[in-house]
């Protein structure tokens, strides 16, 4: 299981991280391995209000629909756009494969470094091995 | 964990109310129960969450013979209900949520009323190798849900006329359907009763979790809490799927494959477009986009912004003269030497590649543009 360390994390499974004072939110391989393959992704606009802990778009699998939530309180700067015609880049990809950017970042969700998610996921501490 | 059992019935056949309701009891189970909910609809398509309506039926046949659309929750493709199906859902917290006991349940009650039924790999229950059952999930804020479908005795021309693509089939985003081999579960036992089998996915789900069913009642609260989220099953946004922000949806059907535009107009001009197309030639998306962006959405200024010449074949030819000639004359005549250019001479193999292709694609362009200026333009 890839866990990246310049990434943080919320309990449902999403990673955020901050580049040039935006987040850019994408969901975890843990998260893309449960969902298995991917066949769609529902994102929202440019310019729409982003909540912390709640649900900004859903993704599709050949499994299951699931929310996917925001880690952060904002607003939406940027929509991966070419990642809703290639859904996959999410299972091949994760880290790389962003949802949103978010700007104007007011509040976060309760965030776990790499380190606690790793915990949570009862995974071993793959940096020292 | 999870093991006060309730059950409950649709006494409706409305599937926008029925989907309502499955939504309703999603968020309304606490940790620690179970619901069991069945129901059936009137004939009714139902599209999975990411379908595009226009590829997976013929919505004009639809409308004439009074078959209810409508699109849930959970993933997967397109089905055809009405009477002679059954619908379960089961509806748990994430921490009590169990897809292989839930299946476990629904074979159990089938194998007790003596089918030979299994589970497939693809979230199918099978008969003899014939799918009778068709199952999809979805999770939201923490709950989950599974439901699936059981044939009893659907009328199987209706699946077959209701669930075919329009004679307009689009490579749309979306989820394509996939096809199966089908059965009712009356083939099997031609006296199965709807009410047995009702019973035996009750009993079977109390024995699986350990508990009996107790009634769930629906409170006037309740009621009005579906009402709410009825309109939302019902609205045509909901139902057809059209991207929201795409007021215009322009398709048509051409020798050479199908185009959609999704036209997104500010103030008059073409302000984003996403390009549809099944069609063989590369770049065509690009350039229908490069050329209708910033455009006044009008009919000859969209006609003249798609015959855009193409500066590598631009050269003093028959082609482009007529080109320029449609350009200057935005009318139904204007339209044919542009179709000219996609007579099988411009067409042959064999030509030098570079210059192949683009004649093609001016072709392609010629066509699509004379559509445009012919065509309807509203919403």
């Amino acid at each position: 299981m890839n866990i990246r360390d310049d990434c943080n994390y919320t309990k449902t499974h999403q990673w955020m991280r901050e580049e040039n004072g935006t987040v850019l939110v994408g969901i975890t391989d843990y998260a893309q391995s449960q969902l298995g393959g991917i066949v769609f992704i529902n994102l929202p606009e440019v310019g729409d209000v982003v909540t912390a802990g709640e649900p900004f778009g859903e993704v599709e699998s050949t499994k299951v629909v699931s929310d996917v939530h925001s880690p952060v309180s904002g607003t939406v700067k940027a929509v991966n756009e070419p990642l809703a015609d290639e859904p996959e880049r999410a299972n091949e990809d994760p880290y790389e494969a962003w949802f949103i950017e978010v700007g104007n970042v007011t509040d976060t969700a309760e965030l776990l470094t790499a380190r606690e998610y790793r915990d949570y996921l009862g995974q071993p501490d793959e940096k020292k091995a | 964990m999870g093991n006060r059992l309730k059950c409950i019935e649709s006494g409706s056949l409305d599937p926008y109310y029925n989907l309502a309701l499955e939504e309703h009891l999603l968020y309304c189970c606490r940790e620690g129960e179970r619901i069991l909910y069945l129901w059936q609809n009137e004939k009714t398509v139902v599209l999975g969450r990411n379908q595009d309506a226009a590829s997976e039926c013929p919505l004009e046949l639809l409308k004439r013979d009074g078959i209810c659309l409508a699109r849930r929750n959970s993933g997967g493709g397109a089905v055809y209900h009405d009477s002679g199906n059954l619908n379960y859902t089961f509806i748990a917290r994430e921490r009590d949520y169990d897809v292989p006991g839930q299946m476990e349940a629904v074979l159990a009650a089938l194998r007790g009323l003596g089918f030979p039924a299994e589970f497939s790999g693809r979230n199918d229950i099978l008969a003899e190798g014939r799918k009778v059952s068709g199952n999809a999930f979805f999770i939201s804020g923490g709950s989950c849900c599974h439901h699936g479908t059981l044939m009893v005795d659907v009328d199987l021309n209706a699946v077959e006329k209701y669930l075919r693509p329009g004679a307009d089939k689009l490579a749309a985003r979306g989820v394509a359907s996939v096809r199966s081999r089908v059965a009712n579960l009356r083939e099997f036992r031609p006296r199965l009763r709807l009410d047995e089998l009702k019973e035996a996915l009750r009993s079977s789900f109390g024995q699986v979790f350990g508990g009996s069913c107790e009634a769930l009642v629906l409170s006037e609260a309740d009621s009005a809490g579906i009402g709410k989220r009825r309109e939302k099953f019902a609205a045509p946004r909901w139902v057809y799927g059209e991207p929201e922000k795409y007021e215009h949806r322009l398709s048509r059907r051409f020798s050479w494959g199908g185009v959609t535009l999704w036209v997104y107009v500010e103030q008059g001009v073409v302000a984003d477009v996403r390009v549809d197309t099944d069609a063989m030639e590369p770049g065509l998306p690009e350039v229908l986009r490069e050329r209708l962006l910033g455009v006044p959405y009008k009919k000859d200024a969209l006609y003249q912004a798609v015959l855009q010449p193409d500066q590598e074949v631009l050269r003093p030819d028959k082609e482009s003269l007529h080109r320029d000639q449609g350009a200057l004359q935005p009318d139904k005549e204007a339209v044919q030497p542009h179709q000219a250019a996609l007579q099988p001479d411009w067409m042959a193999p064999g030509k030098i590649g570079g210059m192949e292709e683009a004649a093609a694609l001016t072709g392609i362009c010629g066509e699509i543009a004379g559509w445009l200026l012919k065509g309807q333009l509203g919403g």
